[in-house]
């Protein structure tokens, strides 16, 4: 088993609301390995996305984050300071956004967005902190947006961002964040308003990445057929907590937590895309959290132990976990 | 219906006092138009009594502000002439804002030539600048209370026709105007019961910003003597006053300005305050 | 880029066509005025042959579209007629061109110290968001909006000319005779001016600076390690110049109807003190051709921030 490359104990992140305290993420613990997608799973508000923005630092200040341990290749991340957080960023650790029509700088061309990150491409070599993008920048540019499917890369780069679909505009985001080949990559909803054959192209595109490179990705997502297919582990999440991990066809295949169960069968119900919708009942209002186990209300097996505690994660065989009291 | 309305209304009013710059604003305001309307019936002084003993004298406990060129009493004058400025704003503005709404509103709800029509008369009024347009009308209007109230009432018109259509222009899509309309409810109770509720708030709000403004402007009318005539007392008469001795006595028009300052500090911040609690952002980040 | 040129040209077209509007009507409104100019250049007692003798001189007795026509086709060239009361008989637009300098010297100068006063105070005040020096900023510019510059006037001149003797309280040196002499004797009317509108400015700035500091994109700039002073720079202030710029467009009807009175507090020769003059002593083609002066500036000025907004903005120029 190589070293995880993102280690993540007890991350917990509120921001306040009126009213009180938004806790967004309530003590997540993962590990990314080196060369994996580790697939996260949720319906939406279930703190997926704020879980990524956490590890990357890149939260408002308003937002508190605190971990037990978040750790980089083993360098202790919370001990770095903003300017230092800074340097990894876009050069180790990268993110794909989900919505990319409000990603870029309104006032710029593509080009220049390509440019800018060349240039912090060329700072991660060693090059002065302000490293000048490479003589074929354009070049290389061009092959990167025709390798993400995009036909005519040359006037792509003349746009401007609103001239642009959504479906281009999250290509060349992807674009852009592959060619900064960073160590890690966390990639939220990264194919949601693409069509099925560009999001095929992507997913393959990123598992190729994943082969050459050993980048590891995190894939953030509510679609269980693209993480069926793409992902090695996948972690569930729900209301703010990881309730269930392990390897993908495990967790396909002999679904452990109550949740998991419910969201396998709901999307074998539908057709395309599995959405998550059918579990009668709530997320719970992030402000109104019960003391014991968050799914309790909704699940068909709760037990009078279940509103006791919060359930503690659970260690099974074959690296699965499960926090759930059904487990032992 | 009408029970949500009143709710609404307490609602705001909570939310009014709870927002400090609104809160500062309309208490500084109140002080002043009170003062101003209250004060001037108490003051122990006439506006127009001259004590040739104490000519220019400075401030002091027998006369707060000093006295002017001809012993009147200053505070005194600066109250009687707050109150007609005060008024002459007031009115000016409101006048603008019956009569630009009332166009503003139909000219979009009926839409076609009159509104084309309205919003270029607008525009062309708008595009002189506002005190300009206000001297140039005191010119052909002749000077005195009545025509700079009509000046303001003219600068302030294209700001309130404008900002009352573009307003109805996104209030009459709303469902609620649809229905009424389907109901077979005559264009103007509609435009009266359905739409004007819910455009007033930045109304409001460009009202008061529009008084304060409305203040300047009749003060510098009068300060160049283009305005309210002497020996009526304004604001700006009573600085044109100060104006002429300034080096003996700079206190009359320094502290008259100061006056002036506060009142338009009241009405900013109650300006400022009214737009932070109505701006729908705002509004929806607390409706949270 | 011929979708510019168009987009210019038919905004100018737009302008002029204002510009002609307004002259009528103000040549209109005018007429309306009380007097009779005959009698106000020639006396109460003229006698009536006299007075005859001026209508027809003046065209006053033609009907009044005529009347305008007649103006409009010497004020097309240039000509805007004589003064009759003020300055008895010099060409109008000779006056105008003489003062007009000096007050759009006193408009830039103003403007100029506003803006570099509100960028910085703009600046401070979104980057220090909620500590003590926004607070400090932002009130100075509640007070700044709240002086009206004819009193701040008297303030400055209180305390730097009379006071501490450090700029002159009256007399003003046109840049056309001293650049220098200018720069000092329009100090203070220039800051009068300047100080509301720097405070409308500077809240401008830094309400667009944090606005846009909270859209999605600027996250993502964040999120490819950009430099903090880059995301700032680029990302940021660059996309809040279009709202900052737009205000400044707006400000300028605001601008040059304080101009008015700070010319006359100050005694500069401006085309303010000469519109004020001419109302006093009824010269009536006079104000009239001040009216329609300061429109054109004010359409021009807009046309000018509406270029460069057009420019800064990719939406409205692609």
């Amino acid at each position: 088993m190589t070293a995880p490359v993102i280690e993540v104990r007890g991350l917990r992140t509120s921001f306040p609301v009126e009213g009180g305290r938004l806790d967004a993420v309530r003590g997540v613990d993962f590990d990314l390995r080196q060369g994996e997608v580790l697939g996260l799973i949720g319906e939406s508000g279930s703190g997926k996305t704020m879980t990524g923005l956490s590890v990357l630092r890149l939260l408002p200040e308003a937002a508190e984050t605190e971990a037990q341990s978040l750790r980089f290749k083993g360098e202790d991340l919370l001990q770095l300071s903003d300017e230092a957080f800074r340097a990894l960023r876009g050069t180790h650790l990268a993110m794909v956004f989900q919505n990319p029509a409000g990603a870029f700088n309104p006032a710029k061309t593509i080009a220049w967005h390509m440019r800018e990150i060349f240039r912090r491409k060329a700072a991660r070599a060693g090059r002065s902190e302000e490293g000048d993008a490479p003589r074929d920048w354009r070049a290389e540019t061009r092959r990167r947006l025709a390798e993400i499917g995009i036909a005519q890369p040359s006037r792509i780069l003349k746009l401007y961002p609103h001239q642009l679909s959504g479906g281009m505009l999250q290509r060349v985001l992807i674009a852009m964040v592959l060619a900064l080949e960073p160590d890690v990559i966390i990639a939220d909803e990264p194919t949601t308003n693409l069509d099925n054959i560009v999001e095929r192209q992507i997913l393959v595109l990123f598992r190729r990445l994943q082969k050459r490179l050993s980048v590891a990705i995190m894939f953030i997502t509510h679609d269980m057929t693209v993480a069926a297919a793409l992902c090695d582990r996948i972690a569930v999440m729900y209301a703010g907590e990881i309730v269930e991990i392990g390897a993908t066809s495990d967790i396909f295949h002999d679904p452990k937590h109550p949740y998991t169960q419910g969201l396998l069968a709901t999307a074998t119900a539908l057709t395309r895309g599995g959405r998550l919708r059918e579990i009668p009942g709530e997320l719970p209002g992030a402000l109104d959290a019960p003391p014991g186990c968050l799914f309790e209300p909704r699940c068909p097996h709760a037990r009078a132990e279940c509103r006791a505690a919060r359930p503690a994660m659970r260690s099974l065989a074959g690296e699965r976990q499960v926090r759930c009291v059904l487990y032992g | 219906m009408a029970g949500g309305r009143r709710r609404a209304w307490r609602r705001t009013w909570r939310a009014v006092l709870r927002n400090r710059t609104a809160l500062a604003g309309l208490v500084i305001t109140l002080i002043v138009a009170l003062g101003v309307s209250a004060g001037a019936a108490l003051a122990p002084y006439s506006p127009v009594d001259m004590d040739f003993a104490n000519i220019l004298a400075p401030p002091s406990w027998m006369h707060p502000l000093g006295t002017d060129s001809f012993g009147r009493d200053v505070l005194t004058r600066v109250l009687y002439g707050g109150r007609i400025s005060l008024l002459i704003s007031f009115t000016g503005v409101l006048i603008a804002a019956a009569a630009g709404t009332l166009a503003g509103m139909s000219s979009a709800y009926h839409g076609g030539i009159t509104d084309a029509g309205l919003m270029r008369f607008s525009d062309l009024l708008f595009s002189f600048p506002s005190f300009v347009l206000a001297l140039f009308l005191m010119v052909v209007l002749g000077f005195g209370v009545q025509n700079v109230i009509l000046a303001i009432a003219l600068v302030y018109f294209p700001i309130f026709a404008r900002l009352a259509r573009n307003t109805t222009l996104l209030v009459k899509e709303e469902p609620f105007v649809q229905a009424a309309r389907l109901m077979g409810q005559s264009s103007l109770r509609i435009l009266f019961r359905e739409i004007l509720p819910n455009i007033a708030a930045p109304l409001v709000v460009q009202a008061s910003i529009g008084i304060a403004f409305g203040i300047v402007i009749e003060a510098g009318l009068s300060f160049l003597g283009l305005g309210v005539q002497p020996p009526t007392p304004s604001l700006g008469v009573i600085m044109a006053d100060g104006r002429e001795y300034f080096q003996r006595g700079p206190w009359v028009l320094t502290l008259t300005g100061l006056v002036i300052s506060i009142a338009l500090l009241g009405l900013n911040l109650l300006g400022d305050g009214l737009r932070d609690l109505t701006d729908p952002r705002l509004r929806k980040r607390a409706e949270l | 880029m011929s979708r510019s040129a168009a987009t210019i040209s038919f905004r100018l077209l737009g302008a002029v066509l204002t510009i002609l509007v307004g002259a009528f009507a103000v040549f209109m409104v005018m007429k309306t005025a009380p007097g009779d100019p005959a009698l106000v250049v020639l006396g109460e007692q003229a006698p009536p042959e006299a007075v005859a003798a001026f209508h027809a001189r003046y065209h006053l007795d033609a009907p009044v579209l005529e009347q305008f026509w007649f103006w409009f086709s010497q004020a097309a060239r240039g000509n805007f007629g004589r003064s009759l009361t003020i300055a008895g008989g010099t060409s109008i637009s000779g006056l105008i061109g003489a003062r007009l300098p000096n007050t759009i010297f006193i408009g830039l100068y103003g403007l100029t110290l506003a803006v570099i006063v509100s960028l910085v105070m703009g600046v401070i005040a979104a980057l220090r968001r909620g500590r003590a020096a926004d607070t400090v900023a932002t009130s100075i510019a509640v007070l700044g909006i709240s002086m009206p510059d004819f009193w701040l006037s008297y303030v400055l001149i209180f305390a730097l000319a009379l006071g501490a003797g450090w700029f002159p309280s009256y007399g003003f040196v046109p840049p056309g005779q001293s650049l220098t002499g200018a720069l000092y004797s329009g100090f203070l009317p220039a800051l009068a001016i300047s100080a509301p509108m720097a405070a409308v400015f500077a809240r401008t700035l830094r309400a667009a600076l944090i606005d846009v500091s909270h859209r999605e994109f600027i996250t993502v700039a964040r999120s490819f390690g950009f430099a903090e002073f880059f995301i700032f720079l680029q990302f940021v202030f660059r996309n809040a110049l279009i709202p900052y710029v737009t205000v400044i467009g707006l400000q300028v009807r605001y601008l040059l109807g304080g101009v008015v009175v700070i010319e006359r507090i100050f005694g500069i020769p401006g085309l303010g003190s000469l519109m004020v003059d001419s109302a006093f002593g009824r010269d009536y083609p006079v104000v009239q051709a001040c009216a329609i002066t300061f429109l054109a500036i004010v359409l021009g000025v807009n046309l000018l921030v509406d270029l460069v907004c057009t420019f800064l903005d990719p939406r409205r120029s692609h």
